[in-house]
């Protein structure tokens, strides 16, 4: 092997690692995230619910799984908002108009924020529509979940309930 | 770049002094090959720069009915299952008067 060729393996092995680790994410602090109301405006952080276990999800009007996790979360969020869960549903569309029409469909009952360009969903490295993220009273990144499959929806929510049994943090 | 350039000029003089039909003596295929591959590695950095990816939630566009291959899906699965039960039973084209199933 050449000096070169060891070279361009070695950029190319930096490269992976790095993208593994920028995948990741489990484990770390989550990232703080601007998001701001659907329509824009009313600038709001992840930091906002510390103290609390957040339920991220993204997702989009033009999504098939997404509409059948809405009423999953708003059972979920009637449920165990008490206990200190904050849903919150980061909506991607382009148009702020199509956020309106599905919402008029599908209600939701937890709080509803807009990530105009996509920089929080950047952040966290999204992969799929919809994905959920779950994020400890520390604001520890701790379960990320691709897609929605209804059959998976009660291991989801023992997570949740195993994050909220958690202890909170001392202050 | 100064030395894309200067490969260049070797280049063109050796095509103007009409060397281009030795395009195979040593000293100038050399430059001109490193010259083209120079211009291919740019012109290949330039295009690469185009594509994108489409984030998961960039798709809205895409994921629109009228974007969908078939523009009647339910009509083609229907065509696609009575061909398919067709087909794996008499192995012959939907058109040659029944199958062997014995469905039609």
């Amino acid at each position: 092997m050449t000096m070169r060729s060891g070279m361009v393996y070695g950029i190319l092995l930096w490269g992976f690692i790095s993208q593994a680790l920028a995948d990741g994410g489990v484990g770390v602090k989550a990232p703080s995230c601007s998001l701001s109301k659907i329509g824009g405006g009313g600038e709001k952080t992840l930091e906002a619910y510390q103290g609390k276990v957040i339920y991220v999800d993204f997702w989009a009007s033009w999504c098939g799984p997404c509409a059948q996790s809405f009423p999953f979360m708003n059972k979920l969020q009637k449920e165990l908002g008490s206990k200190g869960l904050s849903i919150v549903g980061v909506n991607l569309d382009e148009k702020a108009g199509d956020a309106m029409g599905f919402l008029n469909q599908t209600p939701a009952h937890f709080e509803l924020v807009a990530d105009a360009g996509g920089k929080c969903a950047h952040e966290l490295g999204v992969k799929a529509m919809p994905s959920s993220y779950l994020i400890d009273r520390q604001g520890v990144l701790r379960f990320i979940h691709l897609g929605f499959k209804p059959t998976e929806a009660q291991a989801l929510r023992d997570q949740v309930e195993a994050l909220l049994d958690e202890k909170s943090p001392v202050k | 770049m100064t030395r894309l350039f200067g490969l260049f000029k070797v280049c063109m003089k050796a095509a103007k002094s009409g060397q281009a039909t030795l395009a195979f003596s040593r000293r100038f295929s050399y430059s001109c090959n490193s010259l083209l591959r120079g211009l291919l590695l740019i012109a290949f950095s330039v295009v690469l720069d185009g594509c994108a990816e489409v984030q998961p939630w960039e798709r809205g566009n895409l994921a629109k009915p009228h974007m969908g291959l078939q523009p009647f899906p339910s009509q083609a699965a229907l065509r696609e299952h009575i061909y398919g039960s067709r087909e794996s039973a008499s192995g012959s084209t939907a058109s040659s008067g029944g199958g062997g199933c014995g469905c039609y």
